[in-house]
């Protein structure tokens, strides 16, 4: 793996004039926008309309336009981006990375992490397939969950209907060669209860597995334990697995990108999911898409996820069996 | 009359559960410890076969081997933590001995035995982790307010630590 400022300097080298149009063709977007945007407010400004809810029509207007703004990108630009940069920033870490932006993450595969139970919508994109290490099979990507909520009326008439993000954020599948004879969930503390806890009863029960099996556990770090409770079938595996350094990497992690990660760890099979509520690997507003700082954010994130991918595996791989 | 039947009944039952409380960290405390005892008892059975195995090809002081063997037998009849902690490194000292004798590193026997022990000492590890995450979790119930008056009604003790050994708290030198 190089380091970042090699990284930087092939992903600046190779030929990005296709993706420096694009963004310059966003921002003059972006621009004009402003501009049409402007004109909008001194024309609502010069109503004859009570001065109070033409200040809170002119602030909430504002508020939502910086917001749009902020999210909008040329879908080609943001394609673009994903091909010159990111994809380069991922391919170092392992020669095997491709970044596909077309392919995604089957449901069955995300489910199987027995993160949720059940979701009316999903959606995924953004993959990188290959292998970990050079041996383990990788999956990451984008993924979307929407639970669905409907009202009715005494006619069982459906009166309204939307849609609950249960997760958007990155999943990852590895699946490594050791197989663990344990299942390990660690999971973030929720407000209220633990009974959001999946899996809960419902899958447990379909799955005819005795609730009993998995006890909850308490973990040697007061931080980890103030985010998170450990459910396992295997204390002493789960020990071992997490180490004190991983506990603290996680709890580091969450407390630099204020995102939480979850994993479970299936035999041989090791999930995790970060709950990332804006775009991953979208470009920045305004800032130009190889300026170094940009560059550098999306590496180092990229390189913290990895590495605790990486400490997960090292830490199964020494355990001996 | 009923307000002060009601109070007795409340701080009774607040009693009760708080009782209840600890006896559950206690017996959850003695489950890790006896964790920990199961896995040292598996370790420190391998003990004569490592001792028969060093003595073959090192000269490693008789006095030495004879003391890890008084005290594996103290050990199994004590079960004391202190007592596994001291066996317990002059154990890693005799594995260590197989970099000073290159006959006794390549001795199949001597490797089984020290994977066999490297495995051990690695559960070991996790084991102590637990016990020591449940002993803290029962000692600072014991001091907090209100349990540690229940604590002192019910003569609810502090429980030890499983420290780390003494010869593992220096660093190794590199020489």
């Amino acid at each position: 793996m190089r380091n970042f400022n090699d990284v930087y300097y092939k992903i600046k080298s190779s030929d990005c004039s296709d993706l420096l149009k694009m963004y310059k063709k966003d921002m003059l977007l972006k621009i004009f926008f402003t501009v049409l945007f402007i004109g909008f407010i001194l024309l609502i400004y010069n109503l004859e309309i009570e001065l109070v809810y033409k200040n809170l029509f002119l602030m909430s207007s504002i508020i939502l336009f910086i917001i749009l703004i902020r999210n909008f990108h040329l879908r080609s630009y943001s394609n673009l981006y994903k091909k010159y940069v990111i994809s380069k920033i991922i391919e170092n870490f392992d020669e095997s990375f491709r970044f596909n932006p077309q392919y995604s993450i089957s449901p069955s595969t995300y489910l199987d992490g027995d993160f949720e139970q059940h979701f009316d919508r999903y959606h995924s994109e953004d993959c990188i397939l290959g292998k970990f290490n050079k041996t383990f099979p990788f999956e990451m990507g984008e993924v979307k969950t929407e639970v669905k909520y409907e009202d009715y009326d005494i006619e069982h008439h459906t009166l309204d209907r939307s849609y609950h993000t249960l997760f958007d954020g990155l999943f990852i599948k590895i699946k490594q060669d050791k197989v663990i004879p344990c299942t390990i969930y660690i999971r973030k503390k929720l407000l209220f209860s633990k009974s959001l806890f999946v899996p809960s009863n419902k899958t447990l029960n379909k799955k005819n597995i005795a609730n009993t099996l998995f006890e909850e556990i308490d973990m040697d770090d007061s931080d980890f334990e103030k985010l998170y409770f450990v459910k396992t079938d295997n204390r002493i595996l789960t020990m071992q697995i997490f180490t004190s350094s991983l506990l603290r990497y996680i709890v580091d992690f969450k407390t630099k990108y204020k995102i939480i990660p979850e994993i479970t760890i299936k035999k041989e099979k090791i999930y995790l999911r970060f709950s990332i509520n804006t775009t991953l690997f979208e470009p920045h507003p305004l800032k130009s898409p190889l300026s170094y700082s940009e560059v550098q954010r999306q590496y180092i994130f990229i390189n913290s996820i990895m590495q605790i991918c990486k400490d997960l595996i090292k830490n199964i791989n020494e355990i001996e069996l | 009359m009923y307000i002060f039947i009601i109070i007795i009944l409340l701080i009774l039952i607040y009693i009760i559960v708080q009782y209840n409380i600890f006896v559950s960290l206690k017996k959850k405390l003695e489950r890790s410890k006896s964790g920990i005892d199961i896995y040292l008892s598996q370790r420190f059975d391998l003990i004569p076969n490592l001792v028969e195995c060093v003595k073959q090809y090192s000269s490693y002081e008789q006095s030495t081997l004879d003391s890890i063997t008084r005290n594996r037998t103290k050990y199994m009849e004590t079960k004391n933590l202190k007592d596994a902690s001291i066996l317990n490194s002059q154990c890693n000292s005799i594995l260590l001995q197989g970099e000073n004798y290159p006959d006794l590193k390549a001795d199949e026997q001597f490797l089984y035995l020290e994977k066999t022990l490297s495995k051990m000492e690695n559960q070991l590890q996790a084991a102590k982790r637990i016990y020591n995450i449940d002993v803290t979790k029962y000692n600072t119930y014991i001091y907090s307010f209100p349990s540690s008056i229940i604590a002192n009604l019910f003569h609810f003790e502090e429980a030890e630590l499983f420290e780390a050994e003494e010869d593992s708290k220096e660093n190794p030198s590199i020489s």
